[in-house]
């Protein structure tokens, strides 16, 4: 997941191991992303797992809140291979 | 008189909608209602000049109007990022954000506004300071009214749902302005990412949006018959034609685009049936392509009705013209305006930075923002005990107190010293030369590839040490994780491999020259592999599939 998050979104100079699973995505406290990275974040989750979020908005802010919540949201949707 | 006045202070179709906001229907009467009263409070308090804030639609609305009728200057700030609205609070008797809804009293008559009343934008100026662009209430009523001559029909009365906010001019005009004056309720909401779109999505609806959503439908599946909006628009910046058929895909609607800027409004219009289609003036709107190549236009909703000539550059062809980028230092990001002098001037106020500059790169369709920046011993530091990425993230930090996400720099450079050229320019190719990145690969050199009588390939692989999968794998010992060696069985054997199994007998270190066997397939849904290294075999497997 922590690949993925640097890879879709384009993140130069990070690693993985420099993201803490349970630190906030968004806002200023954690890795600081913001509304594009979030748009982006979304086609990458949509292209690599097939997931679909049609489900209410506050939700989804939830799902996108750390690595821990993307990785635990994701195991939950219903296996829809994306190959 | 403004036909807003006249709309507002009238008591016919009480029941109208207005604006949804969830679950919530506010009606023409409430409307009435709250903008009266706040007009009442704003007069009473003898404000000049208002600025407005709320980033719900309707409350901005509201505002607006209020501010309008209290015989006030509405003052719309380019961003809401927390120094814009210190900034305006300087500027203005009296802002009003969210809470708009408590400082409203008890209504009162509205007094009728003249359509000469005045707003005010703050817009990214070329010299690095906000520019404001003042409106009166009659341009955006007369480019109304032309917009619903022109899509009218065909938008019905579908309700608005944004993904722009409505302190942007388009987003005002497309908005609210609009459908207010033609009976249309909208979203209340300015919706961040398409999961949400795709919640509130009303049958028949109208979508106002911009290439920074529109580039980023991928993955979505295609709307059903029932959902597809009447009418997609999108405006900011051109929108890539590839994302244009991605909409199309997606949404069922081939987007509507429009030319415009905050001074002009809406000046032209073009739907990429094809991936060379010109823009065309809207009607009542002239265009002309001056001699320096820069777009020149005559519009009754402009200021002035005269010809205006604009940092646009063009070229005429096809019943129109095509847009060849600007003449000056702004930029288009995400569709947004950014002043490329005005973030180098922020940037260089910050502590941690000696010396900036920005620079717009493209990146496939997109352009993006970047910045090379020289550091000061303070910057130095941080950035030591951070880390770049931590670093580079807490000086966009630093710069959101002033600008608005498009205005951030996305990529860093660090150096010692901004290039320039003998003269002391700092031209733009210089500066994007700063950012070619070798990408670290992730792939093995390929040497010889035999194909054996029996049509087994052989393939030389030379494990470069530069290779991303020995980054921060196990630091002190770099080894290349196996599932990169089956990840590349699978790309080299040309298959999708969905199972696999595998033995690992010796690790593969960087700077290894392996040799890749792959006999003939087993089957059709088999394919065996060994990686070897001199005589030893250091991985073997074989790879399934159905």
């Amino acid at each position: 997941m922590k690949r993925l998050i640097i890879s879709a979104l384009k993140l130069e100079d990070l690693s993985p191991e420099e993201i803490a699973s349970d630190e906030p995505l968004f806002g200023e406290s954690g890795l600081g992303l913001d509304s594009i990275d979030a748009l982006e974040l979304g086609v990458a989750l949509r292209k690599t797992f097939g997931i679909k979020i049609e489900t209410v908005s506050e939700e989804v802010r939830g799902h996108f809140a750390s690595i821990r919540a993307l990785a635990a949201f994701i195991r939950s949707q219903p296996q829809e291979s994306a190959s | 008189m403004s036909r807003f006045a006249t709309l507002l202070a009238g008591t016919d179709y009480p029941a109208r909608l207005v604006a949804w906001r969830g679950d919530e229907r506010i009606t023409l009467a409430a409307f009435r209602r709250d903008v009266a009263a706040l007009a009442r409070h704003l007069r009473q308090n003898k404000v000049q000049r208002v600025g407005l804030i709320c980033p719900d639609a309707y409350g901005f609305a509201v505002g607006l109007f209020a501010a309008l009728a209290a015989g006030a200057v509405a003052v719309v700030p380019s961003n809401t990022r927390p120094q814009t609205l210190v900034d305006l609070q300087g500027d203005t008797d009296t802002v009003v954000g969210e809470h708009w809804a408590s400082v409203a009293g008890e209504a009162a008559a509205l007094p009728l506004f003249p359509a000469s009343t005045r707003l005010e934008f703050q817009t990214s100026g070329s010299t690095g300071r906000p520019k404001a662009v003042v409106k009166t209430l009659a341009q955006f009523e007369t480019e109304a009214l032309a917009l619903e001559r022109l899509w009218g029909a065909r938008v019905a009365a579908a309700p608005v749902l944004a993904t722009v906010p409505p302190h942007h001019v388009y987003g005002l005009t497309f908005r609210i302005m609009w459908p207010l004056l033609s009976g249309r309720a909208f979203d209340v909401r300015t919706h961040d990412v398409w999961e949400t779109v795709l919640a509130a999505l009303p049958a028949d609806a109208f979508l106002v949006s911009s290439p920074a959503h529109l580039t980023r439908l991928a993955g979505i599946a295609a709307l059903a018959a029932g959902r597809r909006p009447r009418l997609v628009l999108s405006a900011g910046a051109p929108l890539p034609f590839e994302a244009a058929r991605e909409a199309q895909r997606v949404l069922g609607r081939l987007p509507d685009e429009i030319y415009g800027s905050t001074e002009n409004g809406a000046i032209a219009t073009r739907r990429q049936e094809n991936a060379a289609m010109a823009w065309r003036a809207l009607p009542g709107v002239d265009c002309r392509v001056e001699e320096a190549g820069h777009l020149a236009l005559r519009s009754p909703w402009a200021e002035g009705g005269g010809w205006v000539a604009t940092a646009d550059l063009a070229e005429s062809g096809g019943e129109g013209f095509h847009l060849r980028g600007r003449a000056d230092r702004i930029a288009k990001i995400e569709g947004k305006r950014v002043g490329l002098d005005e973030v180098e001037g922020h940037l260089t106020a910050l502590p941690q930075i000696d010396d900036a500059a920005a620079v717009v790169l493209e990146e496939g369709d997109a352009a993006l923002l970047a910045a090379l920046v020289v550091l000061s011993p303070t910057g130095r530091e941080e950035a030591g005990s951070l880390g770049l990425f931590r670093f580079t993230r807490l000086l966009r930090r630093l710069l959101a107190d002033r600008l608005e996400p498009a205005g951030l720099p996305r990529r860093w450079r660090i150096v010692d010293a901004i290039p320039s050229t003998a003269m002391g320019k700092r031209p733009a190719a210089l500066l994007a030369a700063a950012f070619v990145v070798t990408d670290p690969p992730r792939l093995p050199d390929q040497g010889e590839t035999r194909r054996l009588p029996d049509g087994t390939v052989e393939m030389e692989l030379g494990i470069r040490p530069d290779l991303l999968w020995f980054r921060g794998h196990f630091p002190d010992l770099p080894i290349l994780p196996g599932v990169v060696l089956v990840d590349w069985a699978i790309r080299y054997a040309q298959c999708s491999a969905p199972a696999f199994q595998i033995k690992f007998k010796a690790p593969v270190l960087p700077g290894d020259a392996l040799v890749l066997t792959l006999p003939p397939r087993l089957g059709k849904t088999r394919q065996s592999f060994e990686y070897r290294r001199g005589s030893e075999v250091v991985c073997s497997g074989v790879l399934r599939w159905s």
